[in-house]
């Protein structure tokens, strides 16, 4: 959807700010979150691209001002509630009421967490499906305006670019976030002149790579 | 250089969790449009006729930045080269070079 986290190319957020010698977390609740959520996918209760969806629907001006982890707790929180691990009474009073009921099971057990962390699941598709454009073809990303969880950003729809390179096949967001259908299709990234993205005023020789699914564009005749 | 425009995603398997003005509004709205200014924040003055390609992780596939070798350091093992190399230069928000 058309949502605030779809920042590439806004303005007026002012300068990129690093922090000295920062922490990897800032405070113990951090990694707390952190660590839950991410073990929710080897646990099988979502996949990242639900995960995605959620945390795109927090509201726009709690969305900007969250510190990053705050955005983590919102949707572990709606995650939580969304696959019937936890009742909103037991997510409010922090008391496990229905003892384990609903979709609660043991999440990944301590001697499974080191491998499931270095061997992540690939998530390329080991399938032979024809692929729709060409390394060198040229491209139009489609004008879509999708309400549903897409990962076409605004500020390609409508432009014109090159296929550089397929990556084979994944599982398209917009129906994965959803609960399907499985959409298996083609990634490539795409090569975008700055020129052709932000107008003439743009440097000549710069440009913009981008990761887009088959269902993204069209072909440019 | 490298960017999540529409989240944060980020090599972890390979550089670890990202700093977080990767992750932040600034840098994820200004570097697909303006990464020259980005980079001058940095203290990185990029030359004209250098081109500039940022690379948005939108989809499944991570990205990171080989970092371009300093001239002087022809006679420098991998060791001492590898000393060089930072993880901004890495993102591409930094040049290696020799100190």
């Amino acid at each position: 959807m058309n949502g605030i986290h779809d920042m590439g190319g806004m303005d007026n957020f002012g300068a990129v700010l690093a922090e000295e010698n920062e922490p990897v977390f800032h405070a113990d609740w951090e990694r707390q979150i952190f660590s839950i959520t991410i073990a929710m996918l080897p646990a099988g209760y979502c996949n990242i691209d639900e995960i995605r969806r959620i945390t795109e629907t927090i509201p726009p001006a709690r969305y900007l001002q969250a510190k990053y982890y705050e955005k983590w707790l919102y949707t572990l929180e709606k995650l939580v509630l969304e696959k019937d691990i936890l009742t909103e009474e037991e997510l409010a009073s922090g008391k496990n009421i229905r003892q384990e009921g609903g979709n609660a099971r043991p999440a990944v057990p301590r001697e499974m967490i080191e491998y499931a962390m270095s061997n992540p699941l690939p998530v390329n598709l080991d399938v032979d499906l024809p692929a729709k454009f060409q390394v060198g073809d040229r491209v139009l990303a489609k004008n879509m305006h999708p309400l549903h969880h897409t990962r076409i950003p605004r500020y390609v729809r409508g432009k014109r670019g090159t296929i550089e390179q397929d990556h084979g096949v994944f599982l398209l967001p917009d129906t994965n976030a959803h609960g399907g259908p499985d959409s298996p299709q083609h990634v490539y990234t795409v090569r975008f002149s700055s020129r052709e993205l932000w107008g003439e005023d743009a440097p000549r020789n710069d440009s913009v790579c981008i990761d887009l699914f088959d269902d993204y564009m069209e072909a440019l005749r | 250089m490298v960017v999540c425009t529409l989240c944060s995603c980020y090599p972890w398997a390979i550089l670890g969790l990202p700093p977080n003005w990767y992750k932040s509004s600034p840098y994820r709205a200004r570097v697909v449009r303006d990464p020259r200014g980005v980079l001058k924040e940095f203290g990185v003055e990029m030359p004209e006729d250098v081109e500039v390609c940022v690379w948005d992780s939108n989809a499944e596939l991570r990205y990171l930045v080989l970092p371009m070798r300093p001239s002087g350091s022809e006679n420098m093992n991998e060791e001492e080269l590898a000393a060089l190399v930072s993880r901004d230069a890495m993102i591409g928000t930094a040049v290696v070079s020799l100190p």
